[in-house]
């Protein structure tokens, strides 16, 4: 048929309810698999109907390839009762291979379900489909018009006790702008639960290739997280609880001679912790991490150790494992070093409680929302700071000839006439004068243009910005802190102050 | 004319894929409800008197096409709604049953929105035909 599907306009609605679909599919099929399901005929007739379902749909949206890998799925539990090990394998890779499909067929753009209601289930009937850039570009224009505020605000200071009336009517303003911003995050939050059910099937694949029996139990799945903060939190507890199947839950021998329940547990808590944060806690009944052992590890492959002493630093040290050989999972995704430094960018952080012999806990704490901004690296005199990229309109390297010095400001010469110059290190007193080479970066704002200089420009990220404490003082060129890595603290530049700063070198305000 | 449809299926999808469908083939100002189990379809069939065709999905929770047609049959009022069933691709056996439960007509899904208009327009001729008679 050369015909789109008529209903081309429902593929969005078709890819999100069938995701939602495969999902139930996966979760009873790993309830079934270890036998934890309350009762497994009604689950399976359950599967079969979700199955059946995504089948009809994706014949009614035209996509034979899902329809065929469904009905081959349906057919498969049709007449079972009971499962062995392989055949539920067989069936979650099925899973898997719809997902394929599904992304396939929607073209890999991710969407939000928008709903007052996020966390009650059965949203699928009074929720709204989103597109993730969406949301994403009205949290960014709020972000920036709350910059613009704050300026605003601050010329109105100047004007003092004449503009009284614009002061009190900006404060209404701006308290309203607030509150749109908060409500814009919070269009992004969603369940835990689909994070769940991927790290219960992690638990299942791992297990099984690890030949260990382990429950796996969630609560607390309601719980809402930015969905921009999802994938982090993915990664990182996707790497806990992996190294929780094959490092922490001993083998049945160990566990028995210990005394323990043969079958290990694996058990993942949700939880708002904070007004504005979350906690999820990843806990296992298993021997708990070996320090020896990792200090060992560590020390065969060379690799340099601060502290010894220091079980956390050691154990997120990069390119360690205490695995001699490497298997298929190991090599997935990024490293648990990564995960750490990327939750700490977005302003969370891990705890640890190791018991040896009776099992770990970790604890990662996220905030509930963020509001990220990508950064342009630049260091000037040996000094890093950030500069929001969305103010940056071009980027070039300045040699000694394109400077010229008037009236003691630097300036370069561009087609429509000169760029003055502002120069980093001597506006942040590192340097005396303005420098002879480097890199400037124009930006441009209420129709004025100014380059910055500074030494070399470095990576760019998206971080999360920490407005200064006003026991700072006013200083007003500064955005706010960012932490771009492990322990690294930058200043992030205000583009709109760097414009206003006085040119000339050792010129005061 | 058609005045008020009551569409039961649990997928979110279908629903809307049967309003683009009315909305495009039948007159403007119908009404549909939506139900997404037979158990929710009985109640509003019990609060809706004046429904004037029924499209039911077969393969839901809680209660299901079959069950629903099952429990619809001894109510008169529910009985005389026509009902349209849709069952999907390999599973016919479902379709026989329906009509043997008193469905008025089936279709397979995947189907083509022009198939589901001209089951709606046979449908409601005969229902009209009947009723001339019966008056």
């Amino acid at each position: 048929m050369g015909d789109p599907s008529p209903f081309g306009d429902l593929l969005e609605e078709f890819v999100i309810e069938s995701y939602r679909r495969l999902e139930a599919v996966e979760q009873a099929l790993l309830q079934i698999g270890e036998h934890t399901a309350e009762n497994t005929p009604e689950a399976l007739a359950n599967v079969r109907r979700e199955l059946h379902t995504i089948k009809g749909n994706a014949g009614m949206m035209g996509f034979r390839d899902i329809q065929n890998r469904t009905h081959w799925m349906e057919d498969a539990i049709s007449g079972n009762q009971r499962f062995t090990a392989e055949q539920t394998s067989l069936l979650l890779l099925g899973v898997d291979e719809v997902r394929v499909l599904l992304r396939a067929a929607a073209g890999d753009d991710s969407t939000i379900e928008a709903s007052s209601e996020a966390a009650i289930p059965d949203t699928a009937q009074s929720g709204l489909l989103v597109q993730v850039a969406a949301v994403d570009a009205i949290v960014e224009l709020l972000a920036d018009s709350m910059i613009l505020g704050s300026r605003l605000s601050r010329q109105i200071e100047l004007l003092g006790e004449p503009a009284e009336a614009v002061s009190l009517a900006w404060e209404a303003l701006e308290k309203t702008l607030t509150t749109i911003h908060r409500r814009a995050l919070a269009l992004r939050l969603v369940p835990l639960n689909p994070l769940f059910a991927s790290l219960h099937r992690i638990v299942h694949d791992e297990s099984l290739s690890e030949e260990k029996d382990i429950q796996f139990s969630a609560s607390g799945g309601d719980t809402l997280l930015d969905k921009s903060l999802l994938d982090v939190a993915a990664e990182a507890l996707g790497h806990i609880v992996r190294n929780a199947v094959i490092h922490g839950i001993e083998p049945m021998k160990t566990r028995l001679a210990r005394d323990k329940f043969p079958a290990g547990t694996i058990r993942v808590t949700a939880f708002a912790s904070g007004a504005e944060e979350i906690c999820v806690t990843v806990e296992d009944d298993g021997g708990g991490i070996d320090h020896e052992r990792l200090l060992m590890a560590a020390k065969r492959k060379g690799l340099i150790v601060d502290d010894p002493d220091d079980l956390e630093s050691l154990l997120y040290l990069p390119g360690l494992s205490t695995r001699e050989e490497t298997t298929l999972s190991s090599g997935r995704g990024i490293g648990l070093s990564a995960c750490i430094s990327a939750v700490r960018r977005l302003g969370g952080r891990i705890e640890l409680d190791n018991r040896i012999a009776e099992g770990t806990t970790f604890r990662l704490y996220l905030p509930m929302q963020v509001s990220m901004i990508r950064l342009m690296l630049i260091e000037a005199d040996d000094a890093r700071y950030a500069i929001p990229l969305s103010a940056v309109s071009s980027v070039a390297r300045m040699t000694r000839k394109d400077l010229h010095v008037i009236n003691g400001a630097g300036a370069i010469g561009r087609r429509r006439g000169f760029l003055p110059l502002l120069d980093v290190g001597v506006t942040f007193g590192t340097s005396a004068k303005i420098r002879e080479e480097g890199t400037v970066v124009t930006l441009s704002a209420g129709g004025k243009r100014r380059g910055l200089l500074f030494d070399r420009p470095g990576a760019v990220l998206d971080c999360v910005v920490k407005p200064l404490d006003p026991i700072c003082g006013g200083e007003t060129s500064i955005l706010g802190t960012t932490i771009v890595s492990e322990g690294v603290v930058l200043l992030a530049l205000d583009p709109i102050a760097m414009m206003e700063r006085p040119l000339a070198a050792g010129a005061s305000v | 004319m058609i005045r008020k449809i009551l569409v039961v299926d649990d997928s979110q999808l279908l629903h809307k894929m049967y309003e683009l469908v009315l909305r495009r083939y039948v007159v403007h100002g119908t009404t549909i409800l939506h139900a997404y189990d037979g158990v929710q379809a009985l109640d509003l069939a019990g609060i809706h008197t004046d429904i004037d065709l029924i499209l039911l999905d077969v393969n839901m929770p809680n209660m299901n096409g079959i069950e629903f047609l099952r429990l619809r049959n001894p109510n008169p009022v529910l009985a005389c709604i026509p009902v349209i069933v849709i069952s999907t691709e390999g599973k016919e056996r479902d379709a026989t049953l329906a009509l043997s439960e008193g469905a008025a007509d089936y279709l397979t899904k995947p189907f083509d929105p022009s198939e589901l208009h001209a089951k709606i327009e046979l449908i409601l001729d005969k229902w009209n035909g009947a009723n001339r008679a019966n008056g």
